[in-house]
């Protein structure tokens, strides 16, 4: 298949200081989003495959361990076990607030 | 060191009935021995949640079931024309070797192009690709001398290429002329010399077309230093050609341009088969190996059609791919002959090495006269299609579209692991052209009862939910249907699709539709059904072939290749093909999405008396608020009526979907592209509709419209409305008493 589908970018105006967005996110990881966090998570989720965060099925459908493929390629993985999961939805969070650090430099879910 | 374990299989087909053998193929790694088990499959794994049915599988004795030793059996990937020779190329006045050739990833490094050079034992002679540069390999015995010129090739040009080759002077000329059409290129040529003397002899193997020849250290011949590209009329002399005669040989078509060739291969005869034939008189036939891709257009492809068949001579050239994989031609492990007392269902072979496993499935179907009323269609075609879907691994934007973190398992990982085991339709040769043809005789890492909820693994819920009622009913396959017709349908009265039937041959599409004019009954409990027009191919079964010439976004587009080659039909959308899914099942796929699933909601025509029966006992409005897949009966990927694309006129649209994510407005404009952009809060576009209409024969057919339907089947115990709904209807289609259209 041609790789027809380009990074999106990121809109003016979405950046660290946007927690709103990150709360928006907690509530609700899936379904319907505001044009802001969709556009955001859009970014997130469309950078290249090399490096990319994937949950790797530990348990039937019940335990997910964080993954990583490789820098280079051919692509390897390498599972992360000190970030094992029993929900979906704390493996979204936790994935958000690492790309929020590392896009913007600060932990939008650290304890204030 | 310790290899990690690892253990794959296929079997020679996917249905088998009582009495009848199947053979599987084994290859492992790790562990001396790996273990084999047969079992009947009954629920898949799920997950533990409150909608889930507990994972069940039976094992069954047999005289298979047994420790096998560990024995890694490889895969030579790679497509080619093999023709027989068994006495080498004569040199004796030299040779002379040409073609046209349009490479497409000249950084793949050697390829040949054509000839009986073999880097296994040093023998023979080619031309070939060496880092894009013309050359010619010539082995000596015991060593292999390359001649490399000073013509380098054009990625995605087409080039007329020759050598000669005079083995007592060691003299090698090369020549190179640019084809295309409309752009003046300058004819090149090169004149090197071979500094030691060469063998007499030029191979005793076969002569391959499209790659090298190897054998491997069991002794398998196989494809080598395969060639990525499009090649035409290749040639051979038995002696060297002049520089006049050479400017001749890149014409295509008509007769053989310069006479007494040694052999002359025209691709454009039996495009629909696997057949090469040598025009010289001569005979020197071949066949392709690993399926490279035919009915592509050649370096005279004029624009004026995109049909081989009213084109043909237009249609001279073969792609080849290093990563053609039609069949792991795997030694046969075992082969189990199905008992008599088998009943119909869904079955595999279960190998364990270690902690690693694998799942062969099959179908058994019912001893001919012993079927029952009803029969779950398992949508295998769709399965060949999908098989080793290696973009959701290896694709960016996976993740995007799917609007969640992807998850994979050890089984999906094998694609990284061993990606000799091939792609899917969906996913691209390593030179970025698509995957047209796909086989289930290979290793298939996404058809298996675990693993993501999706295709025959999402399939068992429809299996679990019939035994969990405790229905009578068989399973056939779409092959079945295909190679058999209505004939595989007649003996039910009920036909149950699975969740995702997406591809279909034209001898599926007419099947299924004859038997509800006939009276029979379809319930589609699934979505995005009998979109894709599909071929299966003409006598080996499994190997499915899809081009997708309306929807360039995602087809690597390719203009001429408008029509299938296993069977000359228009490929592409059945609607593409003037027969839109809407026209049988009343819904036709609209978008999808996969981060969250919906609801439908009764409309007030579900409370039109015909449809009385479906909703008995059901009070609720909204149907499927519940379910083990994003939570919601309706998602993944819907359908909706459409009068437009010939939802039938008394068709009623019992319900409908609404409140869907973001990510199904996506998955319209940016993938399928088949509408205008969407707003997802409108309801007239992103939505899933529920449909029953009645066939003129007495039949009727009932749709949901939805993947997502049978997640939702578990809930609470398999009590629940989509439960009732979808046992409402199948109550009332095994009833004989005839359905009336409603202007009876």
């Amino acid at each position: 298949m041609s790789d027809f589908l380009k990074r999106p970018r990121l809109p003016a105006g979405i950046d660290g200081s946007r927690l709103d967005l990150w709360e928006e996110f907690h509530r609700q990881p899936f379904g319907k989003h505001s044009p802001d966090l969709q556009a955001l998570l859009d970014y997130m989720r469309g950078g290249p495959i090399t490096g990319k965060y994937f949950l790797k099925l530990t348990g039937p459908h019940s335990e997910w361990t964080l993954a990583r493929f490789s820098d280079t390629f051919p692509l390897n993985t390498e599972t992360l076990p000190e970030h094992v999961f029993t929900s979906i939805e704390d493996a979204e969070f936790f994935v958000f607030r690492r790309r929020w650090e590392e896009m913007f430099g600060a932990d939008p879910g650290a304890e204030a | 060191m310790n290899v990690k374990a690892a253990v794959m299989g296929y079997a020679d087909r996917q249905s088998v009935r009582p009495g009848e053998p199947i053979e599987f193929k084994v290859s492992s790694v790790g562990p001396q021995t790996y273990r084999v088990d047969i079992v009947r499959l009954i629920a898949p794994e799920v997950g533990l949640g409150d909608d889930c049915p507990d994972f069940k599988e039976i094992e069954l004795d047999t005289p298979v079931c047994s420790d096998y030793p560990t024995e890694w059996q490889p895969i030579h990937p790679g497509s080619a024309v093999r023709v027989p020779l068994s006495d080498g190329l004569p040199l004796r006045k030299g040779i002379t070797l040409s073609a046209n050739v349009f490479p497409t990833l000249l950084s793949a490094g050697r390829q040949g192009i054509v000839g009986t050079y073999c880097a296994t034992d040093d023998s023979g002679v080619s031309l070939i690709l060496e880092d894009g540069a013309l050359a010619l390999a010539v082995g000596r015995g015991d060593s292999t001398a390359i001649v490399t010129s000073s013509i380098s090739v054009i990625e995605h040009r087409w080039t007329a290429v020759a050598v000669t080759y005079e083995p007592g002077t060691g003299t090698v000329e090369f020549h190179a002329a640019g084809l295309e059409r409309q752009r003046l290129e300058v004819e090149l040529s090169s004149r090197e010399r071979l500094e030691e003397a060469a063998p007499g002899s030029t191979g005793s193997g076969n002569l391959y077309i499209g790659a090298a020849r190897a054998v491997d250290d069991r002794g398998v011949e196989h494809t080598d230093a395969c060639f990525n590209g499009r090649i035409e009329r290749p040639r051979v002399y038995a002696r060297t050609l002049d520089r006049e005669d050479i400017g001749a040989l890149s014409a295509v078509a008509g007769p053989t341009a310069v006479e007494d060739a040694f052999a002359d291969w025209d691709f454009s005869i039996g495009i629909d088969t696997e057949s090469v034939t040598d025009v010289s008189g001569n005979g020197r036939h071949g066949e392709t190996v690993n399926l490279p891709s035919r009915a592509v257009g050649g370096s005279n492809w004029a624009g004026q059609t995109d049909n081989w068949q009213q084109g043909t001579e237009q249609y001279g050239a073969i792609h080849f791919h290093d990563d053609d994989v039609d069949d792991a031609r795997w030694c046969t492990t075992f082969t189990l002959v199905v008992p008599d007392d088998w009943r119909s269902g869904c079955y595999a072979a279960r190998l364990r090495a270690d902690d690693a496993e694998f799942y062969v499935p099959f179908v058994v179907r019912a001893a001919s006269g012993k079927e029952s009323d009803v029969v779950l269609l398992l949508s295998t075609a769709t399965y060949g299609a999908y098989a080793n879907l290696r973009l959701r691994v290896v694709f960016p934007w996976n993740e995007l579209i799917h609007g969640r973190l992807t998850v994979l398992d050890d089984t999906d990982l094998l694609m990284l692991r061993f990606p000799e085991i091939g792609g899917s339709t969906y996913d691209s040769h390593t030179d970025g052209s698509t995957v047209v043809y796909s086989s289930m005789r290979r290793p298939v890492t996404n058809f298996r009862p675990k693993g993501r909820i999706y295709k025959f693994c999402q399939d068992l819920l429809l299996v679990s939910w019939l035994e969990e009622d405790g229905y009578d009913f068989d399973v056939i396959t779409d092959e079945d249907v295909h190679r058999e017709g209505l004939a595989a349908l007649e003996p039910y009265r009920v036909v149950i699709s699975s969740s995702h039937p997406e591809y279909t041959s034209t001898e599926m599409f007419d099947a299924t539709e004859e038997h509800v004019r006939q009276g029979g009954r379809m319930m589609y409990l699934g979505g995005n059904g009998w979109y894709w027009r599909i071929g299966y191919h003409p006598t080996r079964s499994g190997i499915v072939e899809v081009r997708r010439p309306d929807a360039p976004r995602l087809w690597a587009a390719d203009v001429s290749q408008g029509h299938l080659s296993f069977s000359g039909e228009r490929a592409g959308t059945w609607s593409w093909a003037g027969r839109p899914p809407q026209t049988f099942l009343g819904v036709g796929f609209i978008t999808q999405g996969f981060d969250e699933c919906s609801y439908y909601r009764r409309t007030v025509a579900s409370n039109d008396e015909r449809a009385a029966f479906i909703f008995q006992g059901v009070d609720d409005e909204l149907i499927g608020d519940f379910g083990l897949l994003m939570g919601g009966a309706a998602g993944y990927e819907i359908d909706r009526a459409d009068a437009l694309m010939g939802t039938p006129r008394h068709a009623l649209v019992l319900a409908s979907s609404e409140g869907h994510s973001n990510l199904y407005d996506l998955m319209v404009t940016s993938l399928v592209d088949s509408l205008p952009p969407t707003n997802p809060d409108d309801p007239d576009r992103i939505r899933a509709d529920m449909v029953f209409y009645e066939s003129p024969g007495g039949g009727a057919v009932f749709s949901v419209g939805s993947i997502a339907w049978s997640g939702s089947l578990s809930h609470a115990r398999y009590d629940n409305n989509v439960a009732a709904v979808s046992r409402n209807v199948l109550n009332r289609f095994l009833d004989p008493q005839p359905f009336r259209m409603p202007s009876e």
